[in-house]
């Protein structure tokens, strides 16, 4: 990619008094700084609502969604509900889903869930953070619906033939979360301590929470 | 059926990069304005899809957020909020600025 054969550079502006907030000149840090410049100065978007964004944006973390999981395991009444209606019971939680749904899948000994977005790559962003590249990677979106097997090795994780594997392939209105097996040897274990196994990887089943 | 760019199920490709690597600061600011312009309606979560799903070969086969930001400036060129040749100058200004 170069960086001078996209679009025209016909303007020259001058802005004084206004200290760009990147300091390097890749071509979309530019992008990024001069869209949010224009989208500020002509009103579509106030400062205010940026920082807020930006605050929500950096303040999830996939430990939010551990939480979830290890309570579910812990608590039967809130895994049925979290069953039922996923957006309404991570609410409970203080969790928002945003516009989309929230659909949970429970891993059992006959099932293995995993979640993919073919199409874009949709997530449930709101509760784990933005997704790892692999997941909007073309191997992982072409792949994970025709060999989710062979997928599955190359995280390591290895399934009886006796399994069944089930991808689930998200939208934008509707976000998956893989309710893993809770691993053996984990009896008694509080939710805060079983929170921190669940790995974002484990929420998008590509890997099995380990002890 | 003619499968388009995005519906990448079943497509060849080769094995996952699963190394990790957190999203950079532009990016979370990309994230951030398209959010901000969705919680005021001002652009929609399928707008931004379309547009995306529109964009040249070679661009879609960009990273993530390098497409998304080409998708945001068409889209809102569409609603004439802005033409592309107006973020291009001022992405010059911005970088005559730091070069200084």
């Amino acid at each position: 990619m170069t960086t001078d054969d996209r679009g025209t550079h016909s303007h020259d502006h001058d802005h004084p008094g206004t200290t760009p907030d990147v300091n390097e000149t890749g071509y979309y840090e530019l992008m990024a700084e001069a869209m949010k410049e224009l989208l500020i100065e002509k009103g579509v978007v106030s400062a205010d609502d940026l920082r807020r964004n930006l605050e929500f944006l950096d303040s999830r973390d996939p430990v939010d969604g551990g939480k979830i999981i290890a309570r579910a395991w812990t608590d039967p009444d809130f895994k049925s509900r979290l069953l039922e209606d996923g957006t309404k019971a991570v609410e409970e939680m203080g969790l928002t889903m945003g516009d989309a749904e929230l659909v949970v899948v429970e891993n059992t000994d006959d099932v293995h869930n995993m979640i993919v977005c073919t199409l874009c790559s949709c997530y449930p962003r709101t509760i784990l953070g933005l997704p790892p590249d692999w997941y909007k990677s073309k191997s992982y979106r072409s792949r994970a619906v025709v060999e989710p097997r062979s997928v599955l090795k190359e995280f390591g994780t290895e399934l009886p033939d006796s399994k069944t594997v089930r991808v689930h392939d998200s939208n934008a209105d509707m976000r998956y979360l893989v309710l893993p097996q809770q691993p053996e040897g984990t009896d008694g274990w509080s939710a805060d301590r079983l929170a921190e196994i669940v790995t974002r990887d484990a929420m998008v089943g590509v890997v099995l929470p380990q002890a | 059926m003619n499968q388009r760019q995005h519906d990448m199920g079943g497509m060849d490709a080769g094995p996952i990069e699963s190394s990790a690597h957190d999203a950079e600061p532009w990016a979370k600011m990309i994230t951030s304005l398209a959010a901000a312009m969705r919680d005021d309606d001002i652009m929609r979560i399928d707008e931004l899809r379309r547009a995306l799903e529109d964009l040249p070969p070679d661009i879609y086969s960009q990273d993530y957020f390098e497409r998304w930001s080409e998708a945001m400036i068409n889209l809102l060129e569409e609603k004439g909020i802005w033409t592309r040749n107006e973020v291009m100058g001022r992405m010059d200004a911005i970088k005559a600025k730091l070069e200084g």
